[in-house]
Protein backbone atom coordinates (compact mmCIF):
# COMPACT_ATOMS: atom_id res chain seq x y z
CA UNK A 1 0.00 0.00 0.00
CA UNK A 2 2.62 2.82 1.12
CA UNK A 3 4.74 1.95 -1.71
CA UNK A 4 1.82 2.11 -4.20
CA UNK A 5 1.01 5.64 -2.53
CA UNK A 6 4.29 6.51 -3.14
CA UNK A 7 4.40 6.06 -6.66
CA UNK A 8 1.06 7.14 -7.27
CA UNK A 9 1.99 10.43 -5.08
CA UNK A 10 4.62 11.05 -7.24
CA UNK A 11 3.12 10.12 -10.62
CA UNK A 12 0.08 12.65 -9.63
CA UNK A 13 2.17 15.22 -8.39
CA UNK A 14 4.50 14.99 -11.82
CA UNK A 15 1.02 14.86 -13.35
CA UNK A 16 -0.06 17.86 -11.80
CA UNK A 17 3.68 20.04 -11.75
CA UNK A 18 3.69 18.70 -15.85
CA UNK A 19 2.29 21.59 -16.89
CA UNK A 20 2.76 22.04 -20.53
CA UNK A 21 6.37 19.94 -21.07
CA UNK A 22 6.25 17.40 -23.24
CA UNK A 23 9.03 15.79 -21.33
CA UNK A 24 8.00 14.99 -18.47
CA UNK A 25 4.62 13.84 -20.21
CA UNK A 26 7.10 11.70 -21.78
CA UNK A 27 8.36 10.75 -18.38
CA UNK A 28 5.34 10.25 -17.25
CA UNK A 29 4.07 8.04 -20.27
CA UNK A 30 7.37 5.52 -18.84
CA UNK A 31 6.67 5.69 -15.46
CA UNK A 32 3.09 5.12 -16.46
CA UNK A 33 4.27 2.24 -18.99
CA UNK A 34 6.67 0.97 -15.67
CA UNK A 35 3.92 1.11 -13.42
CA UNK A 36 1.77 -1.29 -16.23
CA UNK A 37 4.09 -3.83 -16.71
CA UNK A 38 4.82 -4.54 -13.39
CA UNK A 39 1.44 -5.51 -12.53
CA UNK A 40 0.67 -6.69 -16.05
CA UNK A 41 1.21 -10.33 -15.22
CA UNK A 42 -0.19 -9.73 -12.04
CA UNK A 43 -3.77 -8.30 -13.59
CA UNK A 44 -3.53 -10.49 -16.23
CA UNK A 45 -4.22 -13.39 -13.92
CA UNK A 46 -6.06 -11.19 -11.91
CA UNK A 47 -8.57 -11.23 -14.67
CA UNK A 48 -8.12 -14.53 -15.52
CA UNK A 49 -8.68 -15.30 -11.92
CA UNK A 50 -12.75 -15.82 -13.14
CA UNK A 51 -11.69 -18.36 -15.70
CA UNK A 52 -9.07 -19.94 -13.24
CA UNK A 53 -9.99 -23.49 -11.49
CA UNK A 54 -11.31 -22.82 -8.27
CA UNK A 55 -7.94 -24.40 -6.34
CA UNK A 56 -5.88 -21.94 -7.81
CA UNK A 57 -8.05 -18.84 -7.30
CA UNK A 58 -8.52 -20.02 -3.92
CA UNK A 59 -4.73 -20.10 -3.23
CA UNK A 60 -4.68 -16.38 -4.98
CA UNK A 61 -7.22 -15.37 -2.69
CA UNK A 62 -5.81 -16.62 0.44
CA UNK A 63 -2.25 -15.40 -0.36
CA UNK A 64 -3.76 -11.81 0.25
CA UNK A 65 -0.81 -9.99 -0.18
CA UNK A 66 0.36 -11.25 -3.64
CA UNK A 67 -3.91 -10.43 -4.55
CA UNK A 68 -4.05 -7.73 -2.66
CA UNK A 69 -0.71 -5.81 -4.07
CA UNK A 70 -1.78 -7.00 -7.82
CA UNK A 71 -5.59 -5.09 -7.18
CA UNK A 72 -4.10 -1.85 -5.79
CA UNK A 73 -1.22 -2.01 -8.25
CA UNK A 74 -4.14 -2.25 -10.98
CA UNK A 75 -5.97 0.52 -9.52
CA UNK A 76 -3.08 2.86 -8.81
CA UNK A 77 -1.85 2.31 -12.24
CA UNK A 78 -5.36 2.87 -13.98
CA UNK A 79 -6.11 5.92 -11.50
CA UNK A 80 -3.01 7.57 -12.48
CA UNK A 81 -4.00 7.17 -16.35
CA UNK A 82 -7.35 7.96 -15.94
CA UNK A 83 -8.94 8.17 -12.95
CA UNK A 84 -11.70 5.44 -13.00
CA UNK A 85 -15.24 5.31 -11.41
CA UNK A 86 -15.69 2.60 -8.99
CA UNK A 87 -18.42 0.81 -10.50
CA UNK A 88 -16.63 0.48 -13.98
CA UNK A 89 -13.39 -0.96 -13.08
CA UNK A 90 -14.12 -4.15 -12.33
CA UNK A 91 -16.01 -4.14 -15.95
CA UNK A 92 -13.07 -2.42 -17.45
CA UNK A 93 -10.65 -5.14 -15.50
CA UNK A 94 -12.52 -7.84 -16.80
CA UNK A 95 -12.09 -6.83 -20.15
CA UNK A 96 -9.02 -5.72 -20.24
CA UNK A 97 -6.37 -7.09 -22.66
CA UNK A 98 -2.92 -5.42 -22.66
CA UNK A 99 -1.79 -6.09 -25.69
CA UNK A 100 -4.24 -3.53 -26.83
CA UNK A 101 -3.54 -1.50 -23.81
CA UNK A 102 0.25 -0.68 -25.26
CA UNK A 103 -1.81 1.65 -28.11
CA UNK A 104 -4.67 2.53 -25.50
CA UNK A 105 -1.72 4.16 -23.55
CA UNK A 106 -0.20 6.09 -26.30
CA UNK A 107 -3.48 7.03 -27.22
CA UNK A 108 -3.80 8.02 -23.24
CA UNK A 109 -0.38 10.40 -23.60
CA UNK A 110 -1.33 11.91 -26.66
CA UNK A 111 -4.54 12.72 -25.14
CA UNK A 112 -2.74 13.50 -22.46
CA UNK A 113 -0.32 16.20 -23.88
CA UNK A 114 -3.63 17.47 -26.05
CA UNK A 115 -5.25 18.09 -22.52
CA UNK A 116 -2.87 19.62 -21.33
CA UNK A 117 -2.33 22.06 -24.26
CA UNK A 118 -5.94 22.73 -24.11
CA UNK A 119 -6.65 22.57 -20.86
CA UNK A 120 -4.03 24.18 -18.57
CA UNK A 121 -6.36 24.99 -15.45
CA UNK A 122 -7.34 21.74 -14.20
CA UNK A 123 -5.74 20.92 -11.08
CA UNK A 124 -5.06 17.29 -12.05
CA UNK A 125 -4.49 17.32 -15.89
CA UNK A 126 -4.95 13.82 -16.00
CA UNK A 127 -8.86 13.41 -14.57
CA UNK A 128 -9.91 15.07 -17.07
CA UNK A 129 -8.34 13.32 -19.86
CA UNK A 130 -9.12 10.05 -18.32
CA UNK A 131 -13.13 10.66 -18.26
CA UNK A 132 -12.61 11.92 -22.17
CA UNK A 133 -11.08 9.35 -23.33
CA UNK A 134 -13.32 6.71 -21.27
CA UNK A 135 -16.21 8.21 -22.48
CA UNK A 136 -14.50 7.14 -25.61
CA UNK A 137 -13.95 3.50 -24.79
CA UNK A 138 -16.52 2.73 -22.34
CA UNK A 139 -19.47 5.25 -22.18
CA UNK A 140 -18.41 6.21 -17.98
CA UNK A 141 -19.70 9.04 -16.23
CA UNK A 142 -16.88 10.92 -13.93
CA UNK A 143 -19.26 12.21 -11.23
CA UNK A 144 -16.82 10.85 -8.84
CA UNK A 145 -13.34 11.36 -9.93
CA UNK A 146 -15.14 15.76 -10.83
CA UNK A 147 -16.30 16.02 -7.63
CA UNK A 148 -13.08 14.60 -5.90
CA UNK A 149 -11.32 17.97 -6.00
CA UNK A 150 -7.93 15.97 -4.82
CA UNK A 151 -6.91 13.23 -6.59
CA UNK A 152 -4.83 11.74 -4.06
CA UNK A 153 -7.73 11.12 -1.77
CA UNK A 154 -9.46 9.52 -4.38
CA UNK A 155 -6.13 7.13 -5.42
CA UNK A 156 -6.10 6.14 -1.74
CA UNK A 157 -10.13 5.89 -0.96
CA UNK A 158 -11.10 3.99 -3.84
CA UNK A 159 -9.02 0.62 -3.85
CA UNK A 160 -10.58 0.32 -1.00
CA UNK A 161 -14.22 0.40 -2.63
CA UNK A 162 -12.90 -1.28 -5.64
CA UNK A 163 -11.33 -3.73 -3.12
CA UNK A 164 -14.63 -4.66 -1.47
CA UNK A 165 -16.22 -4.93 -4.58
CA UNK A 166 -14.42 -7.14 -6.31
CA UNK A 167 -13.67 -9.04 -3.34
CA UNK A 168 -17.31 -9.24 -3.21
CA UNK A 169 -17.78 -10.33 -6.84
CA UNK A 170 -14.76 -12.71 -6.39
CA UNK A 171 -16.43 -14.27 -3.26
CA UNK A 172 -19.78 -14.74 -5.04
CA UNK A 173 -17.89 -16.67 -7.81
CA UNK A 174 -16.32 -18.62 -5.51
CA UNK A 175 -19.36 -19.77 -3.70
CA UNK A 176 -20.53 -20.79 -7.06
CA UNK A 177 -17.43 -22.64 -7.33
CA UNK A 178 -17.88 -24.04 -4.35
CA UNK A 179 -21.27 -25.03 -4.97
CA UNK A 180 -20.61 -26.71 -7.72
CA UNK A 181 -17.23 -28.94 -6.60
CA UNK A 182 -19.58 -29.86 -3.70
CA UNK A 183 -22.44 -30.89 -5.97
CA UNK A 184 -19.59 -32.64 -7.75
CA UNK A 185 -18.33 -34.71 -5.51
CA UNK A 186 -21.42 -35.50 -3.96
CA UNK A 187 -22.58 -37.38 -7.72
CA UNK A 188 -19.03 -38.91 -7.32
CA UNK A 189 -19.84 -40.07 -3.77
CA UNK A 190 -22.91 -41.61 -4.57
CA UNK A 191 -21.81 -43.19 -7.80
CA UNK A 192 -19.00 -44.95 -5.30
CA UNK A 193 -21.31 -46.11 -3.16
CA UNK A 194 -23.23 -47.75 -6.16
CA UNK A 195 -19.96 -48.94 -7.39
CA UNK A 196 -18.15 -50.21 -4.60
CA UNK A 197 -17.92 -52.86 -1.83
CA UNK A 198 -21.04 -53.87 -0.76
CA UNK A 199 -22.55 -55.79 -3.67
CA UNK A 200 -24.17 -58.17 -2.30
CA UNK A 201 -25.74 -55.85 0.19
CA UNK A 202 -28.87 -55.09 -1.64
CA UNK A 203 -31.43 -51.75 -0.34
CA UNK A 204 -34.63 -52.85 0.10
CA UNK A 205 -37.82 -50.61 -0.51
CA UNK A 206 -37.45 -47.55 2.08
CA UNK A 207 -33.91 -48.20 3.12
CA UNK A 208 -30.98 -45.64 3.30
CA UNK A 209 -28.80 -46.54 0.40
CA UNK A 210 -25.90 -44.19 1.20
CA UNK A 211 -22.56 -45.79 1.86
CA UNK A 212 -22.85 -45.54 5.28
CA UNK A 213 -25.97 -47.40 6.03
CA UNK A 214 -25.06 -49.88 3.55
CA UNK A 215 -21.72 -51.23 5.55
CA UNK A 216 -23.44 -50.80 8.49
CA UNK A 217 -26.28 -52.78 7.28
CA UNK A 218 -23.59 -55.60 6.33
CA UNK A 219 -21.84 -55.32 9.48
CA UNK A 220 -25.10 -56.03 11.62
CA UNK A 221 -25.64 -58.96 9.68
CA UNK A 222 -22.27 -60.63 10.09
CA UNK A 223 -22.67 -60.43 13.42
CA UNK A 224 -25.73 -61.89 13.37
CA UNK A 225 -24.53 -64.70 11.33
CA UNK A 226 -22.36 -65.24 13.84
CA UNK A 227 -24.39 -65.55 16.85
CA UNK A 228 -26.55 -68.01 15.20
CA UNK A 229 -23.10 -69.86 15.01
CA UNK A 230 -22.56 -69.21 18.47
CA UNK A 231 -26.39 -70.51 19.50
CA UNK A 232 -26.23 -73.22 17.80
CA UNK A 233 -22.43 -74.14 19.12
CA UNK A 234 -24.11 -73.26 22.59
CA UNK A 235 -26.04 -75.79 24.42
CA UNK A 236 -29.45 -75.07 25.11
CA UNK A 237 -29.31 -71.73 23.24
CA UNK A 238 -31.39 -71.79 20.43
CA UNK A 239 -34.56 -71.18 22.05
CA UNK A 240 -33.18 -68.36 23.63
CA UNK A 241 -33.91 -65.22 22.07
CA UNK A 242 -32.70 -61.44 22.60
CA UNK A 243 -29.00 -60.93 21.82
CA UNK A 244 -28.23 -60.25 25.36
CA UNK A 245 -29.74 -63.46 26.71
CA UNK A 246 -27.69 -64.89 24.17
CA UNK A 247 -24.75 -63.42 25.10
CA UNK A 248 -25.30 -64.11 29.02
CA UNK A 249 -25.70 -67.29 27.84
CA UNK A 250 -22.63 -67.71 25.96
CA UNK A 251 -20.33 -66.18 28.62
CA UNK A 252 -21.64 -68.40 31.25
CA UNK A 253 -20.29 -70.97 29.12
CA UNK A 254 -17.02 -70.13 28.59
CA UNK A 255 -16.89 -69.30 32.11
CA UNK A 256 -18.02 -72.94 33.21
CA UNK A 257 -15.85 -74.56 30.04
CA UNK A 258 -12.75 -72.63 31.78
CA UNK A 259 -13.50 -74.03 35.25
CA UNK A 260 -13.65 -76.99 34.03
CA UNK A 261 -10.69 -76.93 32.31
CA UNK A 262 -9.35 -75.96 35.97
CA UNK A 263 -11.27 -78.75 37.83
CA UNK A 264 -10.11 -81.00 35.18
CA UNK A 265 -6.61 -80.37 35.21
CA UNK A 266 -6.34 -80.36 39.53
CA UNK A 267 -7.68 -83.68 38.96
CA UNK A 268 -4.79 -84.73 36.75
CA UNK A 269 -2.50 -83.39 39.20
CA UNK A 270 -4.32 -84.55 41.72
CA UNK A 271 -4.05 -88.68 40.24
CA UNK A 272 -1.58 -90.46 40.35
CA UNK A 273 1.42 -89.00 42.01
CA UNK A 274 2.15 -92.85 43.02
CA UNK A 275 1.69 -94.29 39.69
CA UNK A 276 5.06 -94.88 38.08
CA UNK A 277 5.08 -93.37 35.32
CA UNK A 278 4.64 -95.85 32.18
CA UNK A 279 4.41 -94.01 28.64
CA UNK A 280 3.40 -97.02 27.17
CA UNK A 281 0.86 -97.90 29.66
CA UNK A 282 -0.65 -94.65 29.18
CA UNK A 283 -0.97 -94.56 25.97
CA UNK A 284 -2.08 -97.86 25.71
CA UNK A 285 -4.38 -97.76 27.89
CA UNK A 286 -5.80 -94.17 27.41
CA UNK A 287 -5.90 -93.76 24.25
CA UNK A 288 -8.19 -96.30 23.10
CA UNK A 289 -10.40 -95.72 25.81
CA UNK A 290 -10.50 -92.22 24.17
CA UNK A 291 -10.75 -93.04 20.74
CA UNK A 292 -13.45 -96.05 21.06
CA UNK A 293 -15.12 -96.39 24.77
CA UNK A 294 -15.27 -92.27 25.85
CA UNK A 295 -15.71 -90.56 22.49
CA UNK A 296 -18.68 -92.90 21.17
CA UNK A 297 -20.45 -91.93 24.43
CA UNK A 298 -20.26 -88.61 22.62
CA UNK A 299 -20.16 -88.78 19.02
CA UNK A 300 -21.97 -91.77 17.04
CA UNK A 301 -20.20 -94.73 15.35
CA UNK A 302 -21.11 -93.36 12.00
CA UNK A 303 -19.22 -90.31 12.41
CA UNK A 304 -15.96 -92.85 12.71
CA UNK A 305 -15.16 -94.11 9.64
CA UNK A 306 -11.24 -93.81 10.46
CA UNK A 307 -11.49 -95.98 13.74
CA UNK A 308 -8.91 -98.00 13.14
CA UNK A 309 -9.09 -101.76 13.66
CA UNK A 310 -7.05 -102.74 16.98
CA UNK A 311 -3.98 -103.72 14.94
CA UNK A 312 -3.57 -100.93 13.26
CA UNK A 313 -4.54 -98.78 16.33
CA UNK A 314 -1.09 -100.43 17.82
CA UNK A 315 0.72 -98.92 15.05
CA UNK A 316 -0.50 -95.48 15.75
CA UNK A 317 0.59 -95.09 19.43
CA UNK A 318 4.62 -95.28 18.54
CA UNK A 319 4.31 -92.70 16.08
CA UNK A 320 2.17 -90.59 18.62
CA UNK A 321 5.12 -91.39 21.08
CA UNK A 322 7.91 -90.75 18.49
CA UNK A 323 6.73 -87.28 18.15
CA UNK A 324 6.33 -86.34 21.62
CA UNK A 325 9.73 -87.59 22.94
CA UNK A 326 11.73 -86.50 20.00
CA UNK A 327 9.97 -83.38 18.05
CA UNK A 328 10.42 -79.96 19.32
CA UNK A 329 6.64 -78.43 19.19
CA UNK A 330 6.64 -75.71 17.05
CA UNK A 331 3.82 -74.09 14.84
CA UNK A 332 5.29 -75.07 11.63
CA UNK A 333 5.91 -78.73 13.19
CA UNK A 334 2.13 -78.30 14.27
CA UNK A 335 0.90 -77.10 11.02
CA UNK A 336 2.66 -79.38 8.61
CA UNK A 337 1.17 -82.02 11.25
CA UNK A 338 -2.41 -80.81 10.84
CA UNK A 339 -2.20 -80.82 6.86
CA UNK A 340 -1.14 -84.37 6.88
CA UNK A 341 -3.42 -85.59 9.62
CA UNK A 342 -6.52 -87.40 7.72
CA UNK A 343 -6.79 -91.56 8.19
CA UNK A 344 -4.85 -93.15 5.13
CA UNK A 345 -1.82 -90.73 5.12
CA UNK A 346 -1.30 -91.30 8.99
CA UNK A 347 -1.45 -95.08 8.37
CA UNK A 348 1.56 -94.49 6.32
CA UNK A 349 3.22 -92.54 8.45
CA UNK A 350 2.70 -94.81 11.42
CA UNK A 351 3.82 -97.59 9.29
CA UNK A 352 6.82 -96.20 8.42
CA UNK A 353 7.49 -94.66 11.49
CA UNK A 354 6.62 -97.68 13.41
CA UNK A 355 8.62 -99.85 11.13
CA UNK A 356 11.72 -97.85 11.68
CA UNK A 357 11.31 -96.50 15.26
CA UNK A 358 9.71 -99.43 17.01
CA UNK A 359 12.96 -100.71 18.28
CA UNK A 360 14.27 -97.07 18.65
CA UNK A 361 11.33 -96.56 20.39
CA UNK A 362 11.32 -98.67 22.94
CA UNK A 363 15.34 -97.79 23.58
CA UNK A 364 14.19 -94.36 24.28
CA UNK A 365 11.88 -95.63 26.27
CA UNK A 366 13.98 -96.93 28.63
CA UNK A 367 16.52 -93.96 28.38
CA UNK A 368 14.14 -91.68 29.81
CA UNK A 369 13.24 -94.17 32.43
CA UNK B 1 -5.99 -75.36 9.53
CA UNK B 2 -7.82 -76.46 6.50
CA UNK B 3 -11.66 -75.67 7.41
CA UNK B 4 -11.57 -73.79 10.12
CA UNK B 5 -12.98 -70.32 8.33
CA UNK B 6 -16.59 -72.55 7.38
CA UNK B 7 -18.74 -74.29 9.20
CA UNK B 8 -17.40 -77.07 12.03
CA UNK B 9 -18.41 -79.73 10.26
CA UNK B 10 -18.21 -83.07 12.20
CA UNK B 11 -15.23 -84.82 10.52
CA UNK B 12 -13.44 -81.63 11.68
CA UNK B 13 -14.34 -82.17 15.31
CA UNK B 14 -13.49 -85.64 14.88
CA UNK B 15 -9.52 -85.08 13.63
CA UNK B 16 -9.51 -81.77 15.85
CA UNK B 17 -10.34 -84.44 18.87
CA UNK B 18 -7.21 -86.05 17.24
CA UNK B 19 -5.01 -83.82 17.36
CA UNK B 20 -6.07 -82.08 21.20
CA UNK B 21 -5.78 -85.80 22.20
CA UNK B 22 -1.97 -85.91 20.94
CA UNK B 23 -0.99 -82.37 21.61
CA UNK B 24 -2.09 -82.47 25.08
CA UNK B 25 -0.83 -86.21 25.79
CA UNK B 26 2.67 -85.28 24.48
CA UNK B 27 3.22 -81.93 26.78
CA UNK B 28 0.99 -83.95 29.74
CA UNK B 29 3.52 -86.67 29.60
CA UNK B 30 6.04 -84.92 29.67
CA UNK B 31 5.19 -82.72 32.52
CA UNK B 32 4.64 -85.98 34.07
CA UNK B 33 7.58 -87.24 33.01
CA UNK B 34 9.61 -84.59 34.38
CA UNK B 35 7.56 -84.32 37.72
CA UNK B 36 8.25 -88.63 38.03
CA UNK B 37 11.65 -87.56 37.57
CA UNK B 38 11.54 -85.41 40.61
CA UNK B 39 9.29 -86.61 42.15
CA UNK B 40 10.74 -87.98 45.87
CA UNK B 41 8.29 -86.34 48.64
CA UNK B 42 5.45 -84.64 47.07
CA UNK B 43 4.41 -81.27 49.22
CA UNK B 44 1.06 -80.45 48.91
CA UNK B 45 1.91 -76.98 47.70
CA UNK B 46 3.50 -79.08 44.87
CA UNK B 47 0.48 -80.49 43.96
CA UNK B 48 -1.31 -77.11 42.96
CA UNK B 49 1.96 -76.09 41.54
CA UNK B 50 1.09 -79.09 39.51
CA UNK B 51 -2.43 -78.39 38.44
CA UNK B 52 -1.52 -74.93 37.47
CA UNK B 53 1.19 -76.44 35.48
CA UNK B 54 -1.07 -78.64 34.14
CA UNK B 55 -3.81 -75.85 33.56
CA UNK B 56 -1.18 -74.47 31.61
CA UNK B 57 -0.61 -76.81 29.03
CA UNK B 58 -3.76 -77.46 28.51
CA UNK B 59 -4.46 -74.31 27.67
CA UNK B 60 -1.28 -73.87 25.28
CA UNK B 61 -1.90 -77.43 23.39
CA UNK B 62 -5.29 -75.85 22.46
CA UNK B 63 -3.55 -72.64 21.00
CA UNK B 64 -1.48 -74.66 18.69
CA UNK B 65 -3.97 -76.94 17.48
CA UNK B 66 -5.78 -74.19 17.11
CA UNK B 67 -2.83 -72.79 15.16
CA UNK B 68 -1.75 -69.01 14.55
CA UNK B 69 -4.65 -67.62 12.73
CA UNK B 70 -6.49 -67.73 15.91
CA UNK B 71 -6.23 -64.20 17.01
CA UNK B 72 -7.31 -66.08 21.25
CA UNK B 73 -5.00 -68.56 20.39
CA UNK B 74 -1.80 -66.33 19.47
CA UNK B 75 -3.18 -64.17 22.18
CA UNK B 76 -3.62 -67.15 24.63
CA UNK B 77 0.09 -67.96 23.59
CA UNK B 78 1.43 -64.98 24.00
CA UNK B 79 -0.42 -64.48 27.62
CA UNK B 80 1.26 -67.82 28.70
CA UNK B 81 4.78 -67.15 27.60
CA UNK B 82 5.17 -63.86 28.68
CA UNK B 83 5.16 -63.32 32.57
CA UNK B 84 2.92 -62.04 34.67
CA UNK B 85 4.12 -59.18 35.89
CA UNK B 86 5.03 -57.67 32.45
CA UNK B 87 2.03 -58.76 31.25
CA UNK B 88 0.21 -56.61 33.54
CA UNK B 89 1.99 -53.45 33.68
CA UNK B 90 1.67 -53.92 29.49
CA UNK B 91 -1.85 -53.88 29.73
CA UNK B 92 -2.52 -51.21 32.42
CA UNK B 93 -0.04 -49.00 29.96
CA UNK B 94 -1.86 -50.13 26.66
CA UNK B 95 -5.55 -50.28 27.97
CA UNK B 96 -6.71 -48.14 30.94
CA UNK B 97 -10.23 -48.77 30.45
CA UNK B 98 -12.46 -51.26 29.43
CA UNK B 99 -16.38 -51.12 29.11
CA UNK B 100 -17.22 -53.13 31.92
CA UNK B 101 -20.51 -52.84 32.00
CA UNK B 102 -22.02 -54.84 28.82
CA UNK B 103 -21.89 -58.19 27.81
CA UNK B 104 -19.90 -57.82 24.60
CA UNK B 105 -16.94 -56.35 27.23
CA UNK B 106 -17.28 -59.46 29.91
CA UNK B 107 -16.79 -61.73 26.73
CA UNK B 108 -13.85 -59.42 25.93
CA UNK B 109 -12.53 -60.15 28.72
CA UNK B 110 -13.07 -63.93 29.08
CA UNK B 111 -11.50 -64.66 25.69
CA UNK B 112 -7.65 -64.53 25.10
CA UNK B 113 -6.98 -61.29 23.00
CA UNK B 114 -10.56 -60.24 23.54
CA UNK B 115 -9.43 -56.40 24.50
CA UNK B 116 -8.76 -55.56 20.63
CA UNK B 117 -10.98 -56.96 18.86
CA UNK B 118 -14.17 -55.17 17.28
CA UNK B 119 -17.54 -57.19 18.00
CA UNK B 120 -17.74 -59.39 14.50
CA UNK B 121 -14.09 -60.66 15.45
CA UNK B 122 -14.95 -61.01 18.40
CA UNK B 123 -18.01 -63.30 18.13
CA UNK B 124 -16.31 -65.44 16.12
CA UNK B 125 -13.28 -65.95 17.74
CA UNK B 126 -15.48 -66.60 20.72
CA UNK B 127 -17.46 -69.70 18.36
CA UNK B 128 -13.94 -71.15 17.65
CA UNK B 129 -12.81 -70.59 21.61
CA UNK B 130 -15.62 -72.28 22.70
CA UNK B 131 -15.37 -75.32 20.25
CA UNK B 132 -11.70 -75.69 21.35
CA UNK B 133 -12.17 -75.06 24.72
CA UNK B 134 -14.95 -78.37 24.74
CA UNK B 135 -13.20 -80.61 22.51
CA UNK B 136 -10.21 -79.96 25.15
CA UNK B 137 -12.57 -80.74 28.05
CA UNK B 138 -14.09 -83.90 26.59
CA UNK B 139 -10.26 -84.81 25.97
CA UNK B 140 -9.23 -84.20 29.46
CA UNK B 141 -12.06 -85.46 31.29
CA UNK B 142 -11.52 -88.77 29.03
CA UNK B 143 -7.88 -88.93 30.47
CA UNK B 144 -8.50 -88.31 33.97
CA UNK B 145 -11.15 -90.69 33.79
CA UNK B 146 -9.12 -93.48 32.06
CA UNK B 147 -6.55 -92.72 35.23
CA UNK B 148 -8.88 -92.41 38.02
CA UNK B 149 -10.39 -96.42 36.62
CA UNK B 150 -7.07 -97.63 35.85
CA UNK B 151 -4.57 -97.12 38.53
CA UNK B 152 -5.98 -97.84 41.67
Amino acid sequence: MEIKVGTVGGSSTIGRQSDDTGLESLQFCEEIQGLMTIPAENASSFTALLELPATQALELLHSPDSAAAAVVNDDSVHHCIKDVPKPYFSAFNCNLTFPTNSGLIERVTKLSILAKEHSPETTSSVPLNSSVNFEKVKNEPTTDTDSNPNPLQTLISDPKVENTNQRSAKRKEREKKGRGSTKKSKNESNEDAEKLPYVHVRARRGQATDSHSLAERARREKINARMKLLQELVPGCNKISGTALVLDEIINHVQSLQRQVEFLSMRLAAVNPRVDFNIESILATENEPILESNFPTMVSPLMWPEIPVNGTRQQYQPQWHFDGSVNQQGWARDEHNHHNFSPPENSLLSYDSSANSASLHSNQLKMEL
Amino acid sequence: MPNSKSAITLLNSTSSRFRFARTFLRLFSRIKSQRSATFASAPPDQLKRQSQRIKMVAYSSMARVAGPRRAWARALLFKLQTRPRHRTLMRRKRRPSTSPDDQVGKLRRLLPGGETMDVCTLLEETANYIHCLSTQVKVMKAISDQHLSTPN
